[in-house]
């Protein structure tokens, strides 16, 4: 067998988003020779490069630790994982310092400053504790500069596959260039998988759920798949974000910008209080109402912010703002944007979030797998990732990203290195596997079984559940795999990739229900009609599962609560679900 | 579709879109970049964000129908 490429070393970080590449400069700086293997461009791609101007919890050195533990462990229904947790308030900050550190010398800010020179926090309007303003763009691009003047090896447009392990222990991962069909075989005795979580929207989206099923296949314990939370966005909206057609998406909002009329008259004069209440969906059905009977169009009118907030919200949105000039030729700061309504209804696109489970970690973001760390999206959420907190996604990216590279540097040592000709024999199945998928001439393309997995998974997830329709998507997923798989072509390496990508989602989809069934109660974003009590006497515990025979063996996990007491209550669970 | 295109009038064939597209949505031929996929756009806009001469168009209501034609 024959592999384009060969690549040694001490590291491989899987994907370069906050985690990544933090991780990646924990790495280059204790000296180690660190590869970088992303999907996307170094930096640019997943979920972090789509953010913008983010809200960022991290806890500061003068904050009240005990609030941080309490606000954080209340909003996740009281299944974050308590140690993780108190290390994220405790260390969370010195991670934030250090990116800002990276950023300045490359002339950039990641956390935004205000006039008196402090960063720029806001305070939560639901929460006791204090969010602030970070710059996705900034960072990351200090980040490329970082990795590529520093000497990391940057496989770019490289999607792995495969994690190569043997006995339990990391040796290595293959993967292929999407736009080349050049094979890649990595040998490392340590991988940090940052390769983000799995997204089910109705626009594609680079996130599709490989880190987890590839993690799975070699032994990895997989942890809290029931969080399937779900949302729903309107169809006009931008995805990442605000300044055209969208209901402000928070960040000019706090800053101070309107939606307004042609007369001037503000928007939120002319809504119902049923609109007042519903948050961006309320803004979006106003909207949409007034242009429907001929009173738009509604503008989003940043006008009237400080320069100063002018400057920072066209930083931190630069893609938007720049998307603004480009359609509508016009200054977004300087004038009123018209929001453009191509229905005269309001119509939601659902969007099954990623805010689910992921791969199970240690206190050191070890898996069970030794040599397999793991940061970000891409590992549990019980490390207090992918709740419902704003700001906590980003800051456990980026937390994770240099606390657990700092342990995978000290792996490194320990595992010494992997060795070439074992890794080349690892990786025979995985080569076969992907000739057999090259060799499928079937009529329907892996976008086709994208879309049908996010069909029959949507509906479902976006309404309030019971047993009867779980087992119901569950007969329909395995249906569409039965029915689609056998049936599937792969015409080249791009379409090998989407290949990949959507038997993942189609593994991830079924995984989430299938954890979600097991928990007889509504917890964490799930609400179960057939169970509508939130049951902390029997059901404080994480679902799990890991591969046995072939199959998924689930099992659970009791909740430890070694620094928040959690109520032994079975009460109503009343929290919202969309 | 979610990218509508290139306005060759403006490009000025700098690649930085092809570069950036996470979805690799552009592909490139003669020195020259050509909309390869466009169902595979996310709309993130990153292309017009690094697209020198405002060259990039970008549409970013949503064009695939609703599984299973939900209205929620
Ligand atoms: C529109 C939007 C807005 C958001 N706003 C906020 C916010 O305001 N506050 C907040 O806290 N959180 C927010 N989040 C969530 C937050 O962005 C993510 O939790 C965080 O960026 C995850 O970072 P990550 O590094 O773990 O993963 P990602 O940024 O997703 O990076 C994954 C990396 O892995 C690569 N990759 C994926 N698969 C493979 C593969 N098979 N092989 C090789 N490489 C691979 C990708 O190319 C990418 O480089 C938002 C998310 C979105 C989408
Ligand atoms: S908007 Fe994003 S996904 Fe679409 S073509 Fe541009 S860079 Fe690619
Ligand atoms: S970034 Fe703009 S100018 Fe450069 S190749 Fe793309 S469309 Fe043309």
């Amino acid at each position: 067998m024959r592999f384009d490429h060969v690549v040694e070393g001490d590291m491989l970080v899987v994907g370069s988003g906050l985690a990544g590449g933090l991780a990646a400069i924990r790495g280059l700086d204790a000296g180690k020779k660190v590869i970088v293997a992303t999907k996307g461009k170094l930096c640019w791609s997943g979920a972090s490069a789509v953010v913008g101007g983010a809200a960022t919890a991290i806890p500061f050195p003068e904050d009240d630790k005990a609030v941080w533990m309490k606000a954080i462990v209340e909003v996740s229904d009281y299944t974050a994982d308590q140690e993780w947790v108190r290390d994220y308030i405790e260390n969370g900050y010195a991670q934030m310092e250090k990116i800002s550190e990276i950023t300045r010398r490359h002339g950039l800010e990641g956390f935004p400053r205000d006039a008196s020179g402090g960063y720029w926090r806001f305070s939560n309007p639901k929460y006791p504790v204090k969010t602030q303003l970070c710059s996705p763009y900034e960072i990351l691009e200090a980040f490329e500069k970082e990795l590529r003047q520093r000497g990391a090896v940057c496989c770019e447009r490289v999607m792995i596959t495969h994690l190569l392990t043997e006995e339990g222990q990391v040796k290595g991962a293959f993967g292929f260039s999407y736009r080349t069909g050049e094979s890649w075989l990595f040998c490392v005795p340590v991988v940090v998988m940052a390769a983000g979580g799995c997204t089910f929207k109705v626009d594609t989206y680079d996130n599709c759920g490989e880190p987890f099923a590839m993690a799975y296949e070699a032994g990895a314990k997989m942890m809290a798949f029931d969080r399937g939370g779900a949302l729903v966005r309107p169809r006009n909206a931008m995805r990442a974000g605000v300044l055209d057609n969208v209901p402000l998406a928070g960040l000019p909002q706090w800053l101070g910008a309107r939606f307004v009329n042609a007369e001037g008259t503000e928007l939120s004069e002319l809504m119902t209080p049923e609109e007042l209440n519903s948050g961006r969906l309320g803004v979006d059905a106003a909207i949409t109402r007034e242009v429907a009977a001929g009173r738009g169009p509604i503008y989003e009118d940043c006008t009237c912010l400080s320069p100063e907030s002018k400057k920072l919200l066209f930083r931190l949105k630069k893609a938007n703002c720049r998307r603004v000039q480009v359609e509508y030729g016009l200054d977004p700061m300087e004038e009123k944007i018209p929001m453009r309504r191509e229905q005269t209804e309001q119509t939601y696109v659902p969007d099954v979030c990623n805010r689910m489970g992921g791969i199970d970690i240690d206190i050191h973001g070890e898996s069970n797998i030794r040599g397999l760390f793991v940061a970000g999206d891409a590992s549990a959420p019980k490390a207090c990732a992918q709740h419902p907190f704003p700001g906590v996604e980003i800051g456990w990216a980026m937390f994770s990203g240099g606390r657990i590279g700092g342990y995978a540097v000290q792996a490194c040592d320990r595992y010494g290195a992997s060795d070439v000709k074992l890794c080349r024999k690892l990786a025979e199945p995985a080569v076969f596997e992907l000739i057999q998928a090259l060799n499928a001439h079937g009529p329907v393309t892996p976008d086709e079984l994208k879309e049908k997995v996010m069909e029959t998974l949507i509906p479902y997830n976006v309404n309030h559940c019971d047993e009867e329709a779980m087992k119901a998507c569950i007969a329909k997923l395995e249906k569409v795999a039965e029915e689609m798989l056998p049936e599937l072509g792969v015409r080249d390496f791009h379409e090998l990739r989407e290949y990949v990508e959507a038997k993942s989602m189609l593994w991830v989809a079924l995984m989430i229900v299938q954890s979600e069934i097991r928990r007889k109660e509504s917890r964490v974003g799930v609400h179960r009609r057939d169970y509508p009590m939130m049951d902390n006497v029997n059901w404080l515990k994480w679902i799990g599962f890991v591969k046995k025979d072939g199959r998924p063996e689930f099992f659970t996990e009791d909740i430890a609560t070694p620094y928040f007491d959690v109520p032994k209550t079975i009460t109503l669970q009343t929290r919202p679900r969309v | 579709m979610a990218v509508q295109g290139i306005d060759y009038e403006k490009c000025v064939d700098c690649g930085k879109c092809y570069d950036i597209c996470p979805d690799d949505v552009f592909g490139m031929f003669c020195g020259k970049v050509y909309v390869r996929d466009p169902m595979g756009c996310q709309s993130c806009a990153l292309c017009a964000m690094v697209c020198p001469s405002g060259a990039c168009h970008i549409n970013v209501v949503r064009p695939k129908p609703l599984p299973a034609g939900r209205r929620v």
